[in-house]
């Protein structure tokens, strides 16, 4: 009844194998099973947005998410969106703005971020806090991602992340 | 830690009613966004999840005549991001766009808030407003409709048997409509409403033809405000008629004091709330 039962989930490009309860949230076997700790759980009840994932491209927080329900998805997290060598303009941007204090919430911002981005090249600041409204940050009051976010946009302009 | 229960993806909406049927305990989820939560905090654990997410076919926005139809998979994100809302239900595209937060959107449905049945369930008064109807299926007993009023009874009660899945909504699309809504809460995303409602004015020219006034969050379930409604309807409404139609709105709020608003204050936002509303809706 409870048993395991493998999944294949495309994480940042690289097809994996993991097998999960049927109760197993999709945030737990990120991060305990499968090693993406920057997948974050803050309060693990959709409130606050700093597991959230891209799941076959619709962002969403991976602690609502039954790990079964994301079989044979495709999942970009923060860590898919570049590296340290070859930084995300908006990863960039967050750095130079000071968007990141203590971190936490980074990962989610960033990934609500993005999407905004994909959807909307040119944002208004009010874009920025309507896309960003589902995702808590406790250290920033929030001022200076939103200079990030709009930062990003302007030196994107318009080019695919 | 999540609790205990057993998963079974479907493939269609009849595989989902055999496992429903044949599994006491179980419980249908799209989006899972209360599900879970409720799981979590072990309020409710279900003994099964039966999942319809990837049931393309109860996902779908449609005219059929002077009908509109949604399938029950239609999440909020759906009603702001696809064009037809705006032109169909700008009711709900309104709603949706303060339903929550942007990651919850992209998940939950229509359907799913109408089930839990809170009695702050933001989806339910602009459908009351539009005189929505539900349908719903089962494998022993078929399909059958009834109007969303008389769906929801009480606070997490509803007339879904165990055995039933929703499978659509639909409303009356017919003639000129100008509608309004408003959530009043204590923050702008991420927030539970002190009272929110929705108003739909089909429209005859300068009159109104019929009105649909709904409020939630102010009784055990949203529900419509039939005395206002009476009040709006054939009439060309002047500031006083509009002034009386929410103070009369106002005045049938049952609402509770807690932790988040008194009684008092809620009943007063209500009658401010409606007023604006049926203002911006007859000057849209």
């Amino acid at each position: 009844m409870y048993d395991l039962q493998t999944i294949h989930l495309k994480i940042n490009g690289v097809e994996e194998e993991v097998s999960v309860k049927p109760y197993a949230t999709l945030l737990d076997v990120l991060r305990d099973q499968m090693g993406h700790i920057e997948v974050k759980e803050g309060c693990a009840v959709g409130d606050c947005g700093a597991c959230a994932v891209f799941l076959d491209g619709v962002p969403a927080c991976s602690c609502l998410v039954l790990a079964r329900q994301a079989d044979r998805a495709e999942i970009v997290t923060a860590a898919g969106l570049g590296t340290p060598e070859n930084l995300h303009p908006l990863q960039e941007a967050f750095m130079d703005y000071g968007g990141i204090q203590c971190g936490f919430c980074t990962p989610g911002l960033i990934i609500s971020a993005k999407s905004l981005l994909d959807q909307n090249p040119h944002p208004t600041r009010q874009d920025v806090k309507v896309a960003l409204s589902g995702n808590y940050c406790r250290c920033t009051g929030y001022e200076q991602v939103i200079e990030a976010v709009l930062a990003a946009a302007a030196k994107m302009d318009g080019r695919d992340g | 830690m999540v609790p205990r229960f057993e998963y079974y993806p479907t493939r269609s909406v009849d595989e989902a009613l055999t496992l429903l049927a044949e599994r006491e305990g179980s419980e249908v989820v799209a989006g899972a966004t209360n599900t879970l939560v409720d799981a979590r905090a072990r309020r409710k654990i279900p003994k099964a999840v039966i999942d319809i997410n990837r049931l393309g076919d109860l996902r779908y926005a449609r005219r059929d005549d002077g009908t509109i139809r949604l399938g029950a998979r239609t999440t909020l994100t759906d009603c702001f991001s696809l064009p037809f809302f705006a032109e169909e239900a700008p009711v709900l595209e309104m709603m949706a766009a303060e339903f929550a937060g942007t990651l919850i959107r992209n998940r939950a449905t229509l359907a799913g808030n109408i089930a839990y049945a809170s009695p702050a369930a933001d989806v339910v008064p602009p459908l009351l407003a539009l005189g929505a109807t539900i349908a719903v299926t089962s494998k022993a007993r078929g399909s059958r409709a009834l109007l969303l009023a008389d769906f929801i009874l009480g606070p997490r009660k509803t007339a879904l048997a165990q055995d039933e899945i929703i499978t659509e909504l639909a409303f009356p699309a017919d003639g000129e409509t100008k509608s309004g809504y408003f959530k009043f809460a204590l923050r702008n995303a991420m927030a539970i409403s002190l009272v929110s409602g929705a108003v739909v004015l089909r429209m005859e020219g300068k009159r109104i033809r019929e009105a649909g006034l709904a409020l939630g969050a102010v009784a055990p379930k949203p529900y419509r405000v039939t005395q206002a409604e009476e009040l709006l309807k054939g009439q060309a409404p002047t500031d006083a008629l509009i002034r009386e139609v929410a103070r009369v709105a106002a005045a049938t709020a049952t609402p509770i004091s807690d932790i988040r608003a008194s009684a008092e204050y809620r009943r007063e936002m209500t009658e401010v709330m409606t007023r604006r509303i049926i203002e911006r809706a007859l000057s849209s």
